[in-house]
């Protein structure tokens, strides 16, 4: 759990006096995602430096756990928190091996040990621990790289992540795999991660909150689901895009809007399944002209209808939306 | 390879002209009757250019280390600077300004000798240490590397080969700079040198420049050999294009 209150950040840049944070105020529960949006220059970066103390803050205070994060020593705080930045960062004369043990050696944990703990993680951020433990960085591509980078953070096994922008060097193809994989790492390891963000659809897809922030405040903050019902700052409005139906809609999946039915449909129409997201739904219905669609499991056998009205009275009843001033 | 094979071309040009200037002046055995001189003096030789060679390292690399630290950043172009004005006064000059205060004998030789050197070593860490990745250092940082840890782990292993080639450069340059020690009367194949050119004995003069010329090629194989021994495979650069100073 981490708790941010009332924190700023002020400096003088050619003898201009800057305001980098305005007294901003979060909250991140153990386990969940909490996605820092906005375009660049607008604090993200600095509050997140300022939770691993790489920068000190001006006023307010970061709580870990509920202690207050200036009573730790830096050293020992930052071991317990796991780090990610887009350029990666590995260090080009270590192995990839050496790599992902470092924060265990930095703890001092027996060789043997580490090996272990970086074999394990090789394989769990889908990387074939024979083939790449020796490698050196500058033999692997950028998606295998910010992979070792996030099997790097994760190797002390801390409760928190840190990640800047992290799969925002990636081209689109490995940037949707990383995400994908990480998603699926995250429902098993429920870390506490902060994670940095420029892009919405990268931030919709992870976040279990949304923090979008704008000149050094929190504009926003809530669940995707919710700030894509409430778009009604112009701002806002214009970072989330004018499609935020269909934003909203891909995270929804057919399950959720069932109308039961067990009648058997004709092979030759069109069928979903309970996984397809709402978006699909909607795609195929306005391409056939149809009204509902039938849903069956993967045996073909019958669940139910999606229909076109379910998904409109979807889109109408907004939860309701944590607004900040 | 390219650069390699330009080095090695050079070395064997320069060898044949000291060996065609060895048959000239009267051929091999001309030479080898100062067999026992030449023998004493390179000994003489590598201990003058080791004990200066040493504590230039030594110094260059920590003064190199230091002026890249956060407190003392501002003042590192100026040292820097500093450091290259002290360079351009001539050998000589500084062989004959250490002798007015030290006497005759090795201690003046020695004190040029690691002055000369000084210079390549700390303007090569200053630069290997400046030319990190800032992602690598963040990182480091993040992680919860202290500063010390920073400098061993990181910092040190990858401006390695950067300031190897600094150590190299100034170890092999003084192998040529430390015949002058002669003249200060602090031994070393600049006896057979110079008095061979006073004397008008070529052979003479050949039997100091031979093994001079050797040794410098020598030191400088086994120093490029020590070097990829140390440097990590990971930043190894077989075709080495850093600066040259």
């Amino acid at each position: 759990m981490i708790q941010i209150e009332k924190l700023s950040k002020e400096f003088v840049q050619d003898g201009r006096h800057m305001v980098a944070l305005d007294g901003i105020d979060l909250e991140v529960p153990h386990g969940e995602v909490c996605v820092l949006l906005g375009p660049s220059g607008c604090g993200k970066t600095t509050t997140l430096k300022i939770i691993n103390r790489l920068v000190t803050p001006s006023g307010g205070r970061v709580l870990v756990d509920g202690q207050d994060a200036s009573t730790f020593d830096a050293i020992e705080l930052r071991r317990k928190i796991g780090y990610v930045i887009q350029q990666v960062g590995l260090f080009a004369h270590m192995t990839v091996e050496e790599n992902i043990g470092i924060v265990p050696r930095l703890l001092g944990w027996p060789v043997e040990r580490r090996r272990q703990r970086a074999l394990e993680l090789l394989a769990m951020v889908g990387l074939d621990p024979g083939h790449y433990a020796g490698r050196y960085p500058r033999e692997l591509s950028g998606g295998q790289a910010q992979r070792i980078g996030v099997a790097r953070a994760l190797a002390a096994d801390p409760p928190i992540l840190l990640m800047d922008e992290p799969f925002g060097a990636l081209d689109p193809i490995s940037r949707e795999a990383l995400q994908d994989e990480f998603l699926a790492m995250q429902l098993r390891l429920k870390k506490t991660i902060i994670f940095v963000s420029h892009d919405i659809d990268e931030a919709l897809k992870m976040a279990d909150r949304i923090a979008i922030f704008k000149l050094g405040r929190i504009v926003r903050h809530g669940t995707p689901d919710a700030l894509l019902a409430d778009a009604s700052d112009p701002f806002i409005e214009s970072f989330i895009g004018r499609d935020r139906a269909l934003k909203r809609l891909r995270r929804r999946r057919c399950a959720e809007v069932l109308e039961p039915c067990s009648r058997s449909f004709p092979r030759s129409a069109p069928r979903l399944t309970p996984h397809d997201d709402l978006r699909t739904a909607l795609s195929i219905m306005v391409e056939g002209n149809f009204d509902a669609l039938p849903c069956c499991n993967a045996d073909g056998s019958p669940v139910g209808m999606v229909r076109l009205a379910e998904i409109r009275n979807l889109l109408g009843g907004s939860p309701p939306l944590e607004a900040v001033s | 390879m390219s650069a390699r094979f330009v080095r090695y071309s050079i070395v064997g040009a320069a060898l044949g002209i000291l060996c065609a200037a060895a048959i000239l002046s009267g051929g091999a055995a001309a030479i080898l009757q100062y067999k026992s001189e030449i023998v004493h003096l390179s000994r003489q030789h590598v201990l003058l250019v080791l004990y200066s060679g040493g504590p230039a390292i030594v110094v260059g690399v920590l003064l190199g280390i230091a002026l890249t630290r956060r407190s003392l950043r501002r003042i590192c172009e100026p040292a820097m600077q500093l450091l290259s004005i002290l360079t351009a006064i001539p050998t000589l000059a500084i062989i004959a300004i250490a002798m007015m205060a030290l006497g005759v004998g090795k201690a003046p030789a020695l004190v040029a000798l690691f002055l000369h050197a000084l210079l390549p070593i700390v303007r090569n860490t200053v630069e290997g240490l400046r030319q990190l990745p800032p992602a690598e250092l963040e990182c480091a940082r993040g992680m919860g590397m202290t500063p010390s840890q920073t400098l061993l782990l990181v910092e040190l292993p990858e401006a390695l080969p950067i300031i190897a080639q600094g150590i190299r450069v100034a170890l092999v340059i003084n192998v040529g700079v430390a015949p002058l020690a002669f003249l200060v009367g602090g031994g070393g194949l600049g006896d057979l040198i110079f008095s061979g050119i006073d004397l008008f004995q070529p052979a003479m003069m050949l039997a100091g420049a031979i093994p001079t010329a050797a040794l410098a090629v020598a030191l400088d194989f086994l120093l490029s050999r020590l070097t990829r021994l140390l440097v990590s495979p990971g930043i190894r650069n077989d075709d080495a294009t850093v600066a040259q100073l």
